[in-house]
């Protein structure tokens, strides 16, 4: 399939604003880790403390969420586009 | 019209082969549990657990011997996503993950989690920034796609040889850990001879199939590596807390571990904060003397982010995780693949600390303060062993107290002795160590003889060379960088995890802004990037110099990338916007790369260049 320009633009322009967010993300969740960690040490759950809990599989979880929303829509832009892989 | 999303995989009848090999492993292991109660000696399992995974391993890597320069160098291009997944997975963790960071863990407490979420995060920015970029293109290794991308030899030239001694350091520092594993199995070989061994069966695995022998070879190493440290921390599980899911349960265990200490008086240096290369080192036996659970303890908030970072940059930028993304059918697959590394990944780091806890837990309450009349069995057989020393000259020796003193990167092989389980399982957890080290050195060959091949000696010496003395190069070049590696690995004092967050440093300041500018901003052109890269390389081993003799700036060594990267970032923009625009060229290839769908666009500049109307080849 030939994607005219227009559709190029339109295919580049979300899948770069998806990225962008994507990438944001998770910059945002290793450079603030510290802060909610720190701030949210005296709640409870799941018998940990709660910064605890978020240093050790919080962060991870997110990470793990993240590029699993990230493929979902990226997968959704491509079949918007009709363009599911490389022949 | 829609395109064909179907591919046929590599062998129809490969999840079979896999179940099959899983399930011999398992077999294994279970009929050595039997023997070893019907009275087969411990060394006897030793040498079977260490020696029977490599011979599999071996017999995987012949079997998937290739004469195909396709295959050689990016296993055909028909991996499916599971079994990439599993190959990035074990390139992103290696033994560095299984020994090295649960001792640190171990002994600086929860902020070595630090190393543990940036293992992540760099396999989620992988995942976000590079995958389906990098696919599409289709190059061979990450100096072929920015030579293809910028139309230079000379960057693809210069890319190959920095890429070398990031994968030297990082190849050194696994074999070693290796030779350390391998060393409990087999004691009487020395560990020196183990190292070298080891880095021999690494040779052994990926000669003949280069990338192919490598992604099923790695594939079978990681099912060992989970199966490996997955069932002591669950068997201790369900001991402890009656539920076998470690990393949801462990909270119990975290609560009564945090009194223990305080009792004990482990937690001597609690709020001392230095820096991660202090923190983190491993310098012989040493006492516990860190709190596990209090954050910020071992060292400050800001370093933590900072390696986080450097560790997430460079493992973003691993030359051999990009060349890994050419091997997939479609770019969907790759998608998909890095779905599940980054699950495998999470998954096996979130165990991590829970495995830490335990191993604390018993030995916090069996052995340290304990009077030396009372050491328990499990105790005697680790010190036997060699795992830990158990002395009475620390605490009070009046009345005969010990301390006990460990060794960070065998701590992991504590938990099914204490755990009492039987020996197999010791053998198993150091099986496990031992492949996750095979999988992860091996990258780093298979990454280092893909350059010198394909971008030093076919870009540049003989642009006529035929397949066969191509993949004589690159089987030359494995040879080559494993004897320099072992050679490293063979030096004393170097601490193998301080040699993989130096080898992600230097990653992430040369190799990270290049390739994300590179992929992201059309304006950039091969100059800039060239000399960015050659900046950050600089940067990086100039911190990593400084800091390691006490230098001027205060910046640690192993976040050496946090100052590389910006600086070769830096010098990328500037240059970029001095120079002329590109032309409509490089701005189609950077559009090109964005859109899934079409050839890859080092199979059309093949095709172009055929026809004699393409330079970019």
């Amino acid at each position: 399939m030939i994607l005219d320009d227009e559709q190029r633009r339109a295919q580049i322009f979300r899948a770069g604003w998806l990225t962008a967010a994507a990438f944001l993300l998770i910059m945002l969740l290793v450079l603030t880790a510290p802060i909610w960690a720190t701030t949210l040490q005296p709640y409870r759950f799941l018998r940990f403390d709660l910064g605890f809990f978020i240093v050790a599989h919080g962060m991870i979880v997110v990470l793990i969420g993240t590029v699993y929303w990230f493929n979902q829509n990226q997968e959704q832009i491509d079949r918007e586009f009709n363009a599911p892989g490389l022949a | 019209m829609s395109l064909n999303t179907h591919y046929a995989v590599v062998n129809p009848r490969l999840g079979a082969s896999f179940a099959i090999f899983t399930s011999a492993f398992v077999c294994l292991v279970l009929m050595l549990v039997i023997l070893e109660q019907l009275g087969l000696s411990r060394t006897s399992i030793g040498q079977i657990m260490a020696l029977a995974p490599i011979g599999l391993y071996l017999f995987i890597g012949v079997m998937a011997r290739t004469i195909a320069v396709d295959d050689f160098f990016i296993s055909g291009q028909r991996v499916p996503p599971l079994y990439n997944g599993l190959s990035l997975t074990v390139n992103a963790l290696g033994a560095t993950a299984a020994l090295s960071l649960t001792g640190a863990l171990l002994f600086a407490g929860l902020d070595a989690m630090a190393i543990g979420a940036g293992v992540v995060a760099g396999v989620a920015a992988l995942a976000i920034l590079f995958g389906a970029q990098m696919r599409k293109v289709g190059a061979f290794t990450l100096p072929g796609f920015f030579g293809l991308r910028f139309n230079s030899r000379a960057l693809r030239f210069a890319a190959a040889l920095l890429l070398i001694p990031p994968c030297i350091l990082i190849f050194a520092a696994e074999a070693k850990l290796a030779g350390l594993a391998a060393s409990f199995l087999l004691p009487d070989m020395g560990r020196e001879n183990l190292t070298a061994l080891a880095a021999a069966a690494v040779v052994a695995c990926v000669i003949l199939g280069g990338m192919r022998g490598l992604t099923w070879t790695q594939c079978a190493q990681t099912i060992v590596l989970f199966i490996g440290l997955g069932a002591p921390v669950v068997i201790v599980s369900l001991m402890l807390t009656n539920l076998p899911i470690p990393q949801l349960t462990y909270g119990y265990v975290v609560q009564e571990l945090s009194q223990l200490e305080v009792a004990k008086s482990l937690t001597s240096s609690a709020g001392a904060t230095v820096p991660p290369s202090q923190a983190f080192a491993s310098e012989g036996f040493a006492a516990l003397t860190q709190p596990f659970a209090k954050l910020f303890s071992s060292i400050d908030e800001v370093d933590f982010v900072l390696l986080a970072l450097c560790v997430m940059l460079g493992g973003a930028a691993l030359p051999i995780q990009i060349a890994r993304l050419s091997t997939t059918p479609t770019v969907g697959a790759v998608r998909k693949s890095l779905g599940w590394s980054v699950l495998l990944t999470g998954a096996l780091v979130m165990t991590l600390p829970a495995y830490a806890a335990f191993i604390k837990f018993y030995v916090a309450q069996d052995l340290s303060g304990q009077p030396l009349s009372e050491i328990p069995a499990w105790g005697q057989q680790a010190r036997s062993l060699g795992l830990l020393t158990i002395t009475g000259d620390a605490l009070n020796p009046a009345l005969g107290e010990s301390e006990t003193r460990l060794l960070r990167d065998a701590a992991a092989l504590i938990l099914p002795l204490a755990g009492k389980t039987p020996y197999a399982l010791f053998g198993l957890v150091a099986a496990a160590a031992i492949a996750a080290a095979l999988a992860a050195a091996g990258a780093q060959l298979v990454s280092i003889a893909n350059a010198l091949s394909n971008d030093v000696h076919y870009n540049l010496v003989n642009r006529a060379a035929s397949p066969a003395k191509r993949l004589l190069i690159a089987r030359l070049s494995i040879i080559g960088a494993a004897i320099v590696g072992a050679w490293l690995a063979a030096q004393p004092g170097y601490d193998p995890l301080m040699l993989v967050l130096w080898a992600l440093s230097i990653v992430a300041g040369t190799f990270f802004p290049a390739l994300a500018l590179a992929v992201w901003w059309t304006r950039t052109n091969g100059t800039a990037i060239l000399f960015g890269m050659i900046a950050g390389f600089i940067a990086a081993v100039g911190v990593i110099a400084m800091g390691e003799a006490g230098g001027p700036f205060g910046v640690d060594s192993v976040t050496a990338g946090a100052v590389a990267a910006p600086v070769s970032a830096l010098v990328i923009v500037v240059m970029s916007v001095m120079a002329r625009a590109p032309d409509e060229e490089a701005k189609e290839f950077v559009e090109d790369m964005r859109i899934s769908a079409g050839e890859t666009l080092y199979a059309r500049a093949l095709r172009l260049a055929a026809r004699g109307r393409s330079p970019r080849i």
